[in-house]
């Protein structure tokens, strides 16, 4: 089945936006349109608009990562969502790290005193290698997957509903890592901190 | 005298800005092209956030109130803005003795023989500076915007609107202090596509926003903060290390704490030009009168500890924003405990670069509310403001876990919907617990309130009732609810916590009384002892990993004081083993330096 080329106009979120209707869309035109169109339609101005204001910002919610963008383009069709192959391992490793951090970070801010801390000082640096490692691993998926992406631009519009579907999957799989990752790799600095209050 | 003012008709007339601080509340209108701060009738722009209840006279504001405090400690209120929205349970609500309800309810203040709410004493703060616009201006003020904390939550934020509403005063909009700090920097200095941070640490809470000006619009890309951390929090560690030192501990009288608190608070105030000051208190107990030296170092050393919660605050900012440090062009710093030096040092060890403080640390705040009339009067074109909820919206599901529907750091107003069905064939209600708040379980957030679900009765799984949560320009929620068969709709009251009768908050006055004092220190000695269990088996571990690294002396020191918490642990009372648990911490600390670099280095 290849991906329909356009949407009725009002409430097509590229329409709202003025973009074209592709796979990668021009960030920065993204932000300028979103600024304009917004302080445009804010409920404070004269001519506001509050639905309209609404539209424009999840509009432009879902046209900042692809893993949305990529759904908006396959239209109404739904499948079955698979980790990718080629994340399993990923998958797992990630998993894990981010286990071991959420147990010695809970353990930490539990522990009542700068010494109880500090014993567990070198459990919170192990688990920070290993956040970062798995970071890096992420990223490098990330880059195949945005290669993917642009090869899937390039084609545009001879694409298919099913591989819209299943780029747009990965990349939901790969922000919801990075974001947890992010996350648990936040929670850590508060060593840099304790150190910081014994200099 | 206000009813000789011209009035204009229905929803018109001047927009004040109002600053509503913790310790100092400002207000002022735009005028001929310039934000203009009005000075109150002692000639300061600066109207203290005191209010005085005496028997028999009206409530009193300001610098005058302030000079009764020492009068009539126990009829005066300071720092009420803590308490705006809070319940009786809340932890904010620790330390306070004036407070009355009982658990779960909102909080009450009993002032001398009356007993007002946190709304009533703000409304008093902002009649007086309703006078002061109407004096300088000469016409009825009757609509305003009041800033916020951009840290408080739907129920603080409702309190402050009530608050206006009680003054009279219909508030245009409520809008976040430092939002309307940058707005009084930006709308002259910021170049396009610039990003700052506002770091603003007032008198009682803590802000840290991200923003960034993009073709004409200023938006708010991220805040952080704490509602209950400011100058008062150092003031109290200040007031606390006096008591201590001039062993006034077990003092109770309240004039004698009001005397040392303002007394340190001035202090502080001239630490922050000085390197020592004297503090006099003549005749503080009896015959007895003090004088005794601080210096900017002894200062720093007991504030830094509640500068330095700030940090994980500002970084959990630019997390949100997703930004570095390096990204940003300013630091802009507001909020008059930005004085203190020790603050302006951390700032810029963070950040990475000086701060700027280009703007008045009491004045920045009022000036942004004041241009945000402005905008909305139409008088001024430059820029729209885009602000984002502080907190997470969510709803409570089974299994206790908070389901986050907003997340925080959304675009203000905004709205999201979801759609619920009955469980049981027939159902005809449904309770929804609304929270607000980071944590994953429902508990730890705040609770908003409760809403029911009304069904139209059908097989299992059939009702569906879909519920739509905004948050409105001001950051405040409101629900609708709509019955998708029926296609009925209807915003829907959050049912917030029950008013109690009068009778009833006479028995709880008496009730809290009694075991206040009971209460928190059986409280304060179990989580002692928790502390205690835990530390002895720790200080042997640190000392085993330690082994031949550090002298036979510390040894013996760290040794000693274990011993001295085994014993007080022994006797169970609590002062004896906070002390002896302090003393293990500091014997401890060249302990647990070591085991850092330890851990860091190899």
């Amino acid at each position: 089945m290849m991906a329909p080329t356009h949407r009725d106009g009002k409430s097509d979120p590229f329409a709202l936006l003025e973009l074209p209707r592709r796979p990668i869309v021009d960030l920065d035109l993204l932000d300028k349109n979103f600024s304009r169109l917004a302080a445009t339609y804010h409920p404070d101005q004269q001519n506001g608009e509050a639905m309209m204001f609404q539209k424009i910002q999840e509009a432009t919610r879902l046209l900042r990562h692809p893993a949305k963008r990529l759904r908006l383009l396959a239209g109404e069709a739904t499948m079955a969502n698979n980790i990718p192959a080629a994340a399993k391992d990923l998958f797992s490793s990630i998993g894990g790290a981010l286990q071991r951090a959420t147990e010695v970070t809970t353990k930490y801010h539990a522990a009542s005193g700068p010494l109880l801390k500090a014993l567990l000082i070198k459990d919170l640096l192990a688990v920070r290698e290993e956040l970062i490692a798995a970071q890096e691993s992420l990223d490098q998926w990330l880059s195949s997957l945005d290669q993917e992406l642009q090869e899937m631009n390039l084609r545009w519009p001879q694409v298919s509903v099913e591989e819209l579907l299943s780029l747009s999957y990965a990349f939901l799989l790969e922000q919801r890592w990075d974001h947890q990752l992010r996350e648990a790799l936040f929670q850590t600095t508060m060593i840099d901190h304790f150190s910081k209050n014994h200099e | 005298m206000n009813k000789e003012l011209p009035t204009t008709p229905g929803c018109q007339g001047p927009i004040v800005g109002i600053d509503l601080g913790t310790t100092h509340s400002l207000v002022g209108y735009y005028d001929s092209g310039f934000p203009i701060l009005f000075s109150n009738e002692e000639g300061s722009r600066l109207t203290p956030s005191v209010v005085s209840y005496l028997e028999g006279s009206l409530p009193c504001v300001g610098k005058a109130a302030v000079r009764q405090q020492l009068l009539y400690p126990e009829e005066t209120i300071t720092s009420v803005k803590h308490l705006m929205g809070r319940r009786i349970s809340d932890p904010e609500c620790v330390g306070w003795d004036q407070l009355i309800g009982s658990r779960g309810e909102p909080v009450k203040i009993k002032l001398g023989q009356r007993i007002v709410t946190p709304e009533e004493v703000s409304s008093e703060i902002l009649k007086e500076l309703k006078k002061t616009a109407e004096a300088r201006l000469g016409v009825l003020v009757q609509r305003a915007i009041i800033t916020v904390p951009a840290y408080f939550n739907d129920a603080q934020r409702q309190a402050t609107r009530r608050a206006g509403e009680i003054a009279g005063l219909i508030v245009e909009r409520i809008i976040s202090e430092p939002t309307a700090a940058a707005l009084a920097y930006g709308l002259d200095k910021l170049q396009d596509h610039s990003k700052i941070a506002v770091y603003d640490f007032g008198g009682g809470t803590f802000d840290l926003s991200v923003l960034k000006l993009d073709h004409g619009l200023f938006q708010v890309l991220s805040t952080c903060g704490d509602t209950n951390l400011g100058g008062d929090t150092i003031d109290q560690a200040l007031t606390d290390f006096l008591l201590t030192k001039l062993k006034l501990e077990n003092s109770r009288d309240s004039k004698i704490l009001m005397r040392l608190r303002q007394a340190g608070r001035r202090a502080k105030e001239e630490l922050s030009f000085a390197q020592e000051t004297t503090i006099h208190l003549p005749f503080i107990e009896g015959n007895r009168s003090i004088e005794i030296t601080l210096t900017r170092v002894e200062l720093e050393k007991i504030a830094l500890p509640v500068i330095e919660r700030t940090r994980a605050l500002c970084l959990r900012s630019l997390a949100d924003a997703n930004l570095n440090v390096e990204d940003l062009d300013e630091v802009i710093l507001v909020g008059g405990s930005t004085r203190i030096p020790a603050i302006r040092a951390l700032v810029e060890e963070l950040f990475k670069k000086p701060p700027n403080l280009t703007q008045h640390p009491d004045e920045a705040v009022a000036l942004g509310a004041v241009l945000q009339g402005a905008l909305l009067e139409g008088n001024l074109h430059a820029v729209t403001l885009l602000d984002v909820t502080p907190l997470s919206l969510g709803i409570e599901t089974f299994g206790g876990l908070m389901n986050v529907i907003i997340p925080r750091n959304t675009t203000i107003p905004t709205k999201a919907g979801e759609l619920f069905t009955n469980a049981v064939a027939g159902q005809e209600k449904m309770k929804i617990t609304l929270l607000q708040g980071e944590r994953e379980r429902a508990q730890h957030n705040w609770k908003l309130g409760e809403l029911e679900l009304p069904f139209t009765p059908a097989p299992k799984g059939q009702a569906r009732v879909g519920v739509q949560f905004s948050l409105d320009v001001n950051g405040l929620l409101q629900v609708l609810v709509r019955d998708v068969i029926s296609g009925k709709e209807k915003m829907v009251e959050i049912s917030h916590a029950v008013d109690v009768s009068d009778e009833a908050v006479e028995a709880m006055i008496a009730e809290s009384l009694e075991h206040a004092f009971e209460d928190r220190d059986a409280r304060l000695f179990v989580e002692a002892q928790l502390q205690a269990v835990e530390m002895l088996p720790a200080v042997e571990k640190a000392l085993q990993e330690l082994d031949g690294l550090i002298s036979p002396e510390t040894v013996d020191t760290v040794r000693t004081c274990a011993t001295h918490v085994s014993q007080a642990l022994e006797r169970g009372a609590l002062a004896p083993l906070k002390k002896a648990l302090l003393e293990l911490d500091e014997a401890t600390q060249t302990v647990a330096t070591l085991l850092i670099e330890k851990a860091m280095h190899g």
